[in-house]
């Protein structure tokens, strides 16, 4: 009888239990990160009357945890890349808007710029013409400024979302290294596991994989070790958490933010190791594969530009005879110094000089003949064609300096006081300061953008006419003859301004033959912008897709079912009924027992 | 597979998600008209229309040019038309006052004639056109291409000749401006003066056009080219000139001057007809141009532009899907058990 009375009510406790799991189930319905729990309902050990097996009620053994880790790590791989992708795309498709929108873009002030060329060729000596391919001059000036200056924003914008990024990645850190310790004592105290928490830990790491890709590994004590998905940070070992620090990088005037952290016992540049996934990776990402190179590439084209069309001015004289100066502001770049280069004052600076003039503009004093003019303009044509989209070090080691392309790790080298011709461009030394050890970088291609602009503003001074056609010597050519200017209404030289148009003058091939126009240049830029976005786009449906189908299997395994919790209520509720029951029947048994004795 | 309630909302709202995503596409390309609007939509299309738009808009360029060049040459060829005009007069004057039965009285009579045609041809050497350049020196646009001849009173002198002293400019004896009607494959001008395929030439030298060879037979103009130092210029003034100051003096025009007369018209004719030769290559410059413009344009839009029946029926399959992942969201939310316990 005792029995029937323990067994009934080890069932109603067991029960209890139960539906305390289901209700538990039914409030974390909404709860991001949840697992959903089961009461494990065992049979109690049957006690020996007699030769006969008697049960002794029921328990709960544990309540389980429904968890795969196997699907959790590939969620939280897959989540990180959909961020990484959702991030690099939302940059990116702000620069593409930018630079490359189909209307009133670049190509339409450049087609506009060369029409107003065209115009003053059939007129020359007009004076509204003149001013007119000017003012088109001034107008796609102002337009590259426009853009190079979003393009600034944008790298300042990514520098402060960098360090934003890495500020919550730490913080993360911290919240599961407290979890972590609290699994440990949890783990080290009981047998049952602390499953609220663990789903808080796995919460927590899901959505640091939001802002970084990592790995992670479980270990022996219960705590999880974390690494960056190619293993070389370690941001969270022994539980000890590597904080990730945002900082200027070696070049202070660079104005650019890198990662740093202490690996080691060392502080270690960290950001191409960040690369990839989570929102960290994905502005990363968008940075060095998108805006850097957007920037380059725009840049280049505008070198191109503003190379071609200057020394293609410098061939022609103006309204008064003069030699034609620089049309658009020629490039300088200045190198800017590492930050452990000596206290001295070192400078370098990269320029576009193919002939290795004294000063830019080169001329006067003209050139003996116009055929050592054309060569000139013709050594020019070739160094544009070299131009590359790339950025530059030079490295002094206190007798040579070495330039390295910091793309394609090409390099040459000249003494110093000397210069070297460069892809197109000529690196030098501006003062004489630097010390072995010293190091810059520079960026032509960038700092053209900045300082694009137009150098003449008197309509008089473009050299509109070419050379004299006089051809003194009788010799057939002119290229023997003195330079001299040929008469006022002369157009040869507007009209070769206005061809550069349709001249292929960029991006020599294997032959050395330029193949691309001006606008070529452009529309390549434009293209290798819209493939990034398009590719960013293409990888971010696809592993939106894998995401969706494993966050599925999540939550087909772990995710809460209201209509089972429903059912499992009603089941446990008649069988939490049906126990007490059973103690009733034991007391009217007991009752009736009573009766019977006092009969 | 077991399915739970979240997954039945992320579902339904990850359908309705992208549904709309398609349908926002989709209404821009309806309302600009356009398949590709930005690079990302197409990149490799993108380029294409850069370049073809660059094709496009020069010709369009071009064509502009040409209407420029083809009013100048009108200008120019109805001044020469009407020098030749001037001058056929003239040698009928001439022709007829070296008749004999012409007493030297009436020949007086006569120059006074020749003389007002002498300003008036003097008039259109020195003409300048709507900018204010002149139209008959070459380059020198700015210079008056027919000064008072310092050696000869009275006589005019090209300034491309040496004997126009301080006027002197030997660039006045080339003369072209070229302007670009069509693409030109090595895209560079020679400052050589010579013939260019894809550009027309608007200007020529008043040599060229008022000047004539001098027949050494016949002439009585100077007989080296270029005129020996004190020799007059040859020019068709200059030979009216000669014409005018013998008649007042009562004498016949003489055969030279006829004879250097009929060689300028000759000339002036071949002029006119090479201007109009060049008006003729700009309209057929500006016809091919337009032919090829219209493959252009229609591979443009092709690649370009929207299939507008294709995108409206998309627009519409798109927002049907919509709607009915917005109904279905709905009628889904409303089964749980729940509902039945009560």
């Amino acid at each position: 009888m005792s029995d029937m009375l323990v067994i009934a009510s080890s069932a109603a406790t067991t029960f209890r239990k139960a539906l305390d799991v289901s209700s538990h189930n039914v409030a974390n319905v909404n709860t991001e990160g949840y697992s959903r729990q089961r009461a494990e309902i065992y049979a109690n050990s049957p006690s020996i009357v007699g030769t006969s097996f008697n049960g002794g009620g029921s328990r709960v053994e544990t309540v389980e945890r429904m968890y795969a880790d196997y699907i959790q790590k590939q969620l939280v791989s897959t989540n990180a890349t959909v961020k990484g992708y959702e991030e690099s795309l939302s940059y990116s498709k702000q620069v593409e808007g930018i630079i490359a929108g189909n209307d009133e873009g670049v190509q339409d002030f450049i087609q506009r710029y060369f029409d107003s060329m065209q115009n003053l060729a059939d007129n020359p000596t007009s004076r509204v013409n003149r001013q007119l391919m000017l003012d088109e001059a001034n107008n796609l000036t102002g337009h590259i400024n426009n853009i190079s200056v979003v393009l600034d924003d944008t790298q300042y914008q990514v520098n402060d979302q960098i360090k934003d990024l890495t500020q919550d990645i730490n913080r993360n850190l911290e919240e599961i290294k407290k979890i972590n310790d609290m699994v440990a004592y949890a783990q080290s105290q009981g047998t049952q596991p602390p499953n609220d928490l663990l789903d808080q830990r796995e919460q927590a790491i899901l959505e640091l994989s939001s802002l970084v890709e990592v790995k992670t590994y479980k270990q022996p004590d219960g705590t999880i070790d974390i690494h960056t998905i190619n293993g070389k940070v370690p941001l969270l070992s022994d539980n000890t958490v590597t904080r990730l620090q945002a900082d200027q990088s070696a070049y202070p005037s660079e104005n650019r933010i890198e990662i740093y952290a202490q690996i080691g016992g060392q502080r270690k540049q960290v950001t191409d190791l960040l690369l990839g996934g989570g929102q960290l990776g994905g502005v990363l990402d968008f940075r060095k594969n998108m805006l850097d190179r957007a920037q380059n590439e725009l840049g280049v084209t505008m070198n191109a530009f503003v190379a071609a069309n200057n020394w293609q001015h410098y061939q022609g004289f103006d309204e008064n005879g003069d030699a034609g100066t620089s049309l658009f502001t020629p490039l300088e770049s200045s190198g800017l110094a590492h930050k452990d280069n000596s206290t001295l004052g070192g400078e370098v600076k990269a320029t576009f000089n193919p002939i290795d003039a004294t000063a830019i503009p080169p001329y006067p004093p003209q050139p003996l003949t116009y055929g050592d003019k054309q060569q000139d303009l013709t050594d020019a044509y070739t160094a544009i064609s070299n131009l590359s989209p790339d950025g530059y070090e030079m490295r002094f080691d206190g007798t040579n300096w070495t330039v390295t392309n910091l793309s394609n790790k090409e390099t040459a080298t000249f003494a110093s006081g000397d210069s070297v011709q460069f892809d197109g461009l000529r690196f030098e030394e501006a003062n004489l300061n630097s010390t072995a050890g010293d190091r810059y970088i520079l960026k032509p291609h960038q700092d053209i953008l900045k300082s694009f602009g137009v150098e003449i503003r008197d309509g008089q001074e473009l050299a509109t006419r070419g050379q004299s056609p006089i051809d003194s010597t009788g010799s057939g050519t002119l290229d023997d003859e003195p330079v001299r200017p040929a008469a006022e209404g002369d157009n040869v030289n507007i009209a070769n301004m206005a061809s550069l148009q349709s001249k292929k003058v960029m991006f020599a091939n294997n032959s050395g033959q330029p193949a691309e126009t001006l606008l070529g240049g452009y529309s390549r830029m434009a293209s290798s912008v819209g493939m990034y976005v398009r590719g960013q786009e293409i990888q971010l449906t696809a592993q939106q897709n894998t995401y969706d189908y494993i966050m599925e299997r999540r939550e087909s395994l772990s995710g809460v079912s209201l209509d089972e919790e429903a059912a499992n209520l009603m089941r446990f509720q008649q069988a939490y009924q049906a126990a007490a029951q059973v103690m009733q029947t034991a007391q009217t048994t007991f009752q009736t027992l009573l009766g019977a004795m006092r009969g | 597979m077991r399915v739970t309630t979240n997954q039945v909302y992320s579902m339904g709202f990850n359908a309705i998600q992208s549904h709309s995503n398609k349908l926002l596409d989709i209404q821009e390309q309806l309302s600009t008209g356009n398949r590709v609007n930005r690079p990302s939509d197409d990149p490799v299309a993108m380029s294409q229309i850069h370049t073809l738009n660059r094709a496009i808009n020069t010709i369009d360029q071009y064509a502009k040019n040409g209407e420029y060049a083809k009013s100048q040459l009108v200008l120019e060829e109805t001044a020469v038309q009407d020098t030749i005009g001037v001058l056929q007069r003239i040698r009928e004057l001439g022709i007829q006052m070296s008749n004999d039965t012409y007493s030297p009285d009436q020949r007086r009579v006569a120059a006074a004639e020749v003389e007002q045609m002498m300003l008036h041809v003097k008039g259109t050497m020195n003409m300048k056109n709507s900018e204010g350049e002149y139209m008959f020196a070459g380059n020198n646009v700015k210079d008056t291409p027919y000064v008072d001849d310092p050696a000869n009173p009275g006589y005019l002198v090209y300034i491309g000749n040496p004997n126009a002293a301080a006027d002197y400019d030997e660039n006045a004896t080339f003369g072209g401006r070229f302007v670009q009607i069509g693409f030109d494959h090595t895209d560079k001008l020679e400052p050589n003066d010579e013939f260019n395929m894809s550009r027309v030439r608007i200007t020529d030298t008043g040599s060229k056009v008022f000047g004539f060879a001098p027949n050494p037979a016949t002439s009585l103009g100077p007989q080296t080219t270029p005129p020996a130092p004190g020799e007059i210029d040859p020019n068709i003034y200059n030979t009216m000139k000669v014409m005018y100051d013998r008649m007042m003096a009562g004498q016949k025009p003489g055969d030279d001057v006829l004879d250097d007369l009929k060689s300028s018209i000759t000339n002036m004719s071949e002029v006119v007809a090479g201007i109009g030769g060049r008006q003729i290559r700009i309209d057929t410059q500006y016809e091919a141009g337009e032919s090829f413009k219209m493959p252009l344009t229609e591979r443009k839009s092709n690649i370009e532009e929207l299939d507008m029946v294709e995108g409206i029926s998309k627009f519409t399959v798109t927002q049907n899907a919509l709607q009915m992942a917005q109904q279905v969201f709905g009628k889904v939310q409303g089964m749980s058990l729940f509902n039945y316990m009560r």
